[in-house]
């Protein structure tokens, strides 16, 4: 049972942790925790939908322009309503994301809140037995998916010099914007990217859930226990934080209470809060005020 | 000398007051008569909102053939979006402002159990469609009636079904920890204590939850002969999904709240259905021989855009016997010939809703029949009286 719980705890990890990594993106390049991510995850799986089974077109060209029309979503909420506002205090900038998650969620909504819709199979279907452990083919697309979104952004924030730029606007808007760095631009292309794979993880998390427009609520807060437990602001922290968070939650199911398995995020919020606000992986850093 | 004359002025203000509520015809004018049904038409929950849409086509059918004694049902739909709050808010807005005649619904049992003070309150009738929850119309009101099956009616036919099969001695419980779970929980561990037996495992699967791998793996290691499974449409497909996929083959069997049929379509595959059985509160399969009347009266008049589905039916069989009740009573229509004409209906036939309607004044929980649904061994979906008993329908 427990070889089997810690595979199954990986792969729904790796829905958290792609939640988490969305997050992170938006973090690191606007100090914002993107309240609204879980919503953009839902956006995704919809446009989907859309294309797929209203609109007859061929999955992967509906999933290559859902992430199309969803970067696009992510860089026009930057533009239009966080920007404005982005040397407000961080409080505002969380709210207006809550915010306009909750737009997101009221649209989907209008058109969908009384349905709960099968999403298209575009994932392979069938399992199989690895000694003692059971495995859907769904589960290894998930789990391959973060581990290479965790590999590209790995690659584009710590190798490259776009990731010097990000790092250099986290430290100082200002003084990034002094060298000649095209700071909103910038953040606009990160909120862009986050919107883009909250779709991702709309297309492999939807097939799993079923689609309505709640379907991420509950992811969102796990990816954020992920990002907590991770670090701010740290890409490995945030995908071992939400495997490690999918573990956990199967592991107390099984063997504490399945009761728990609803609240072991918040423990996790809670805890890691106390002992090591910085996360796993994350530094300590310091606040603009 | 004092308590004579306020013994007086009671007497005297009961006089006054009492012929006025003994003759309540608010909402009832000489061409309508107005009924309010709260539901929730929008949020997460909306999809059961089809059971209000239901009640609507059923009234847009009695008033194409004239309405009741010459007067037109004029129906207030309400959203309380499965929220107390709003479903207090709702009830309190059908009564005091658009003062209907009476409250036809109840969607959501949690809201329908905040309303249930406010409704008792004015003593407004209210004919409960949907929300299953026992405690809306227990202990007695005089105003509340329950017009379709209780969740201690559909726990006690969860455990029926669950011991019609020879050699269940172990059962396991999969459920939500919500008020509407605890709803048909509690009657069927009442129903098994009776009977000497009490759940081996209980495991809980909450709302939003895209895995059930502990939960199942659980139920698993406990060597069942049966799990019920208490749960809304997104997590029993959750549920059955990963039961499937982890071998947890025993029999299943669903409460009310989730669509069979959706659930299949929602599953993707047949397999995972193997072994899975719902109760099941109509008199027959939806596009079955009995369904077929009301399926010519409902589906034709649901609104622009609204799919019929199991939950379509899951409201106008109240519709059915309040129209009955009002027919009845004639022209002279008031709130307390209403309630007392309800509490005389017996073995009432609402075209719908399984068994039969009966009411008294001290019960009035009129619906208590519930079938089975699910597959046979020909790979058809049928209904189903008992283990491998097919119902006469």
């Amino acid at each position: 049972m427990l070889a089997q719980l810690v595979v199954s705890g990986i792969a729904q990890g790796a829905l958290y942790a792609l939640v988490a990594l969305a997050m992170t993106v938006v973090y690191r390049a606007t100090t914002v925790i993107n309240f609204g991510q879980g919503d953009f995850v839902m956006a995704g799986a919809f446009a989907v939908y859309v294309l797929v089974v209203l609109a007859g077109a061929p999955f992967v060209v509906s999933a290559v322009l859902a992430l199309a029309l969803l970067f696009g979503i992510g860089w026009a909420i930057y533009a239009g309503l966080i920007r404005p506002i982005v040397a407000g205090p961080h409080l505002a900038l969380a709210m207006m994301a809550v915010a306009v998650g909750y737009a997101l969620r009221g649209v989907a909504r209008v058109v969908w809140g009384r349905e709960v819709l099968p999403f298209p199979r575009v994932l392979p279907q069938g399992s199989f037995t690895v000694g003692p452990v059971i495995l859907s083919a769904s589960d290894l697309v998930v789990a391959g998916g973060v581990i290479v979104a965790v590999a590209v952004l790995g690659l584009v924030f710590y190798a490259t010099p776009l990731g010097k730029t990000a790092q250099a606007i986290f430290q100082s808007e200002r003084g990034a914007a002094l060298i000649g760095i095209n700071v909103a631009a910038f953040q606009g292309a990160m909120w862009g990217v986050a919107a883009a794979m909250g779709a991702l993880g709309g297309i492999l998390i939807a097939p799993i859930t079923l689609l309505y427009p709640d379907l991420a609520a509950s992811i969102l807060i796990r990816g954020f226990a992920a990002m907590t437990l991770g670090g701010f602001g740290s890409f490995p922290g945030a995908a071992i934080g939400g495997v490690m968070l999918g573990v956990s939650e199967l592991l107390v199911g099984a063997y504490v209470s399945s009761t728990l398995i609803d609240i072991t995020a918040y423990l996790v919020i809670i805890g890691v809060l106390l002992i090591r606000p910085s996360g796993l992986f994350g530094r300590p850093i310091a606040v603009r005020v | 000398m004092r308590i004579s004359r306020t013994l007086f002025a009671a007497t005297l203000a009961a006089a006054v007051v009492a012929p006025a509520a003994a003759q309540d015809r608010t909402g009832v004018t000489e061409t309508t008569i107005k009924i309010g049904v709260p539901a929730p038409l929008t949020g997460p929950n909306a999809s059961f909102g089809a059971a209000a849409y239901g009640i609507q086509a059923y009234y847009n059918y009695v008033n194409e053939k004239g309405g009741v004694h010459g007067r037109k049902i004029e129906l207030i739909l309400a959203d309380h979006a499965c929220n107390e709050a709003k479903g207090v808010a709702v009830a309190k807005k059908l009564i005091s402002q658009d003062q209907v005649f009476l409250i036809n619904g109840g969607i959501c049992s949690g809201v329908a159990l905040a309303m249930r003070p406010v409704i008792e309150e004015a003593g407004v009738p209210w004919v409960v469609s949907t929300a299953v929850n026992q405690k809306i119309s227990a202990p007695l009101a005089k105003n509340i009636f329950h017009a379709s099956q209780t969740s201690e009616a559909a726990g006690h036919g969860l455990a029926r079904f669950v011991l019609s099969k020879e050699g269940t001695r172990k059962i396991g419980v999969i459920a939500h920890t919500n008020e509407w779970s605890r709803g048909y929980r509690d009657p069927m561990v009442a129903y098994l204590k009776d009977k000497g037996l009490s759940p081996a495992i209980e495991v809980t699967l909450e709302r939003g939850q895209s895995d059930a791998t502990a939960q199942v793996l659980r139920l698993k290691e406990a060597g069942l002969d049966f799990v019920v499974a208490i749960l809304y449409e997104p997590e029993i497909v959750v549920f059955l999904r990963d039961a499937h996929k982890l071998g947890l083959n025993v029999p299943k069997l669903g409460s009310l709240g989730a669509d069979y049929v959706n659930t299949e379509k929602r599953l993707g595959s047949r397999e995972p259905m193997q072994g899975f059985y719902q109760i099941f509160q109509y008199k027959d399969l939806i596009d079955g021989p009995g369904m077929k009347n009301a399926r010519a009266i409902i589906e034709p008049r649901l609104p622009p855009g609204e799919k019929l589905t199991d939950f379509s039916f899951y409201g106008p069989g109240s519709a059915v016997a309040i129209v009955h009740v009002l027919d009845k009573i004639g022209r002279d229509l008031t709130r307390e010939k209403f309630i007392a004409e309800m509490e005389q209906l017996k073995d009432f036939d609402t075209g719908m809703i399984a068994g039969k309607l009966s009411y008294s004044p001290t019960n009035h929980q009129g619906a208590t029949q519930l079938y089975t649904v699910g597959y046979d061994d020909t790979g058809k979906i049928v209904v189903f009286e008992a283990w491998g008993k097919k119902a006469q329908l």
